[in-house]
């Protein structure tokens, strides 16, 4: 008949050992070569094993060895430059940097008909714009003065000079501004 | 008082504990020696904190230390019950709340203060046991006060259906006398039917035990047995006399052995 599995004995190895029938000790000398045999093949799996990864570390270093060897890229060398020469690479630098684009737009936009454009001379250094205009009567000149401040680009305009031009038959006007851009 | 003397391959210590005293028994699994009774302490087990220091005493100057010890609990001390696994029961707690559930319905004790353990089956009803937490508790402290190792702890009825396992023939009931009680495990073939328990009225004979067979047989509703195998301090007329068998019935052991009440409760088992 069965066994009524019946305890209050808390479970442990001890318990587990003293539930194994005693008939079980018979098992033991053909239980015990089977686990030396085990025990001696887990050691030649962990072995072999072992000689596996170290073959993949082997086969994973040679494939990573020409990554290694990358070329090793020179540092710059070093220029020593004179002040003179600097300055001179900076002006260059601020003249490029010099937003002409949206200069020659904004002076494009402000200018009216009754005003014609002569030359644009800007000055990066100072962020200033020289415009030398014509116009026919000194309230265009005042009223494209006015225009010209209106531009937001410009943070400030200042009429710098003009006079009547006697040589020429219509005797226009002409004049210079001096508008100062704003760094954007 | 006997020494267990040093522990050798297949030794145990069997600890009886009765409501009225307490046995330490040697047992041996292998080589078939039989078990030796070492000591005995009596005393009151629901007087409070008595089982320690009966223990104390039992075990007074015998070495236990690493032994194997098995305690079977007399069943007066426990709860002896049978459960039907709920319809559809899938899970393992599904069992144990059909259990809780049937021990407060059929004692209507606090199962907070009761251990249950079963022979669980999902399949079909099933033998279930609870023993008090403060019992079982006291046995933990004691052994590791003594440091030996718990290994087993039975009620008295499951030791001895476990230790006639090999006796016992399929559909035949089992029986145990005990301190003047018959505890009596119904089978329906090799199903267990129910278990009942009868205080054994003084001079009862084999008609008496015949009759309550018949009674116990109507009152879980199945047939009569064809065999009843007893173990314990059974009267030896109840065993089977020709010409006038309802049901044969074996005496496993007898009951004039010289053993106490206590020392055979600690031996309970030890056939197996």
């Amino acid at each position: 008949m069965r066994r009524t599995r019946i305890d209050f004995a808390a479970p442990g190895v001890r318990r587990t050992l003293f539930r194994t029938p005693p008939r079980f000790i018979f098992f033991v000398p053909a239980v015990v070569p089977l686990l030396l045999s085990l025990l001696t093949q887990f050691d030649t799996y962990r072995e072999k094993q072992a000689e596996l990864q170290a073959l993949h570390s082997a086969i994973a270093a040679r494939h990573a060895a020409p990554v290694a060897a990358k070329p090793v890229v020179a540092p710059a060398p070093k220029v020593i430059l004179a002040p003179a020469q600097a300055n001179a690479i900076n002006d260059a630098i601020m003249q490029l940097n010099l937003p002409w684009r949206d200069l020659a737009e904004a002076v494009r936009d402000a200018t009216p008909a009754s005003v014609a454009l002569l030359a644009l001379d800007p000055d990066a250094k100072r962020r200033t714009l020289r415009i030398t205009a014509e116009a026919r009567t000194s309230d265009d000149m005042l009223a494209y003065v006015t225009q010209m401040q209106a531009v937001d680009l410009f943070s400030s305009v200042v009429l710098t000079r003009h006079e009547v031009m006697e040589q020429d038959p219509n005797r226009p006007l002409r004049f210079q501004i001096s508008a100062q851009w704003e760094l954007r | 008082m006997r020494k267990p003397q040093s522990r050798r391959i297949g030794q145990s210590l069997r600890i009886g504990v009765a409501a009225n005293g307490l046995a330490l028994v040697k047992h041996s699994r292998m080589f078939g020696s039989a078990p030796l009774a070492l000591a005995e302490q009596p005393l009151d087990l629901f007087a409070p904190d008595a089982l320690a220091p009966g223990l104390r005493m039992l075990f007074s100057d015998l070495p236990l230390a690493g032994w194997p010890v098995s305690v079977v609990l007399a069943d007066d001390l426990m709860r002896l019950w049978q459960v039907a696994p709920p319809p559809g029961a899938t899970r393992m707690s599904d069992l144990e709340a059909a259990a809780t559930l049937r021990f407060g319905h059929l004692f209507g004790a606090n199962a907070a203060e009761w251990r249950i353990s079963a022979d669980w089956d999902a399949g079909k009803p099933f033998l279930a046991a609870a023993a008090p937490v403060v019992l079982l508790e006291g046995l933990q402290a004691a052994a590791q006060e003594h440091r030996f190792h718990l290994v087993e702890t039975v009620p008295h009825f499951v030791a001895a259906l476990n230790g006639w396992r090999r006796e016992r023939r399929p559909g035949a009931w089992f029986g145990q006398v005990h301190a003047g009680v018959l505890t009596l495990a119904a089978y329906e073939g090799r199903a267990l039917a129910a278990v009942r328990t009868a205080v054994i009225p003084a001079g009862a004979d084999r008609d008496w035990f015949e009759a309550h067979v018949a009674r116990e047989a109507l009152r879980v509703g199945i047939a009569r047995p064809e065999r009843v195998q007893l173990c314990g301090a059974a009267p030896s007329n109840w065993a089977s006399s020709p010409g006038r068998l309802k049901f044969a019935c074996s005496l496993l052991e007898t009951g004039d052995d010289g053993w106490s009440e206590l020392a055979r409760l600690a031996r309970s088992g030890s056939a197996a």
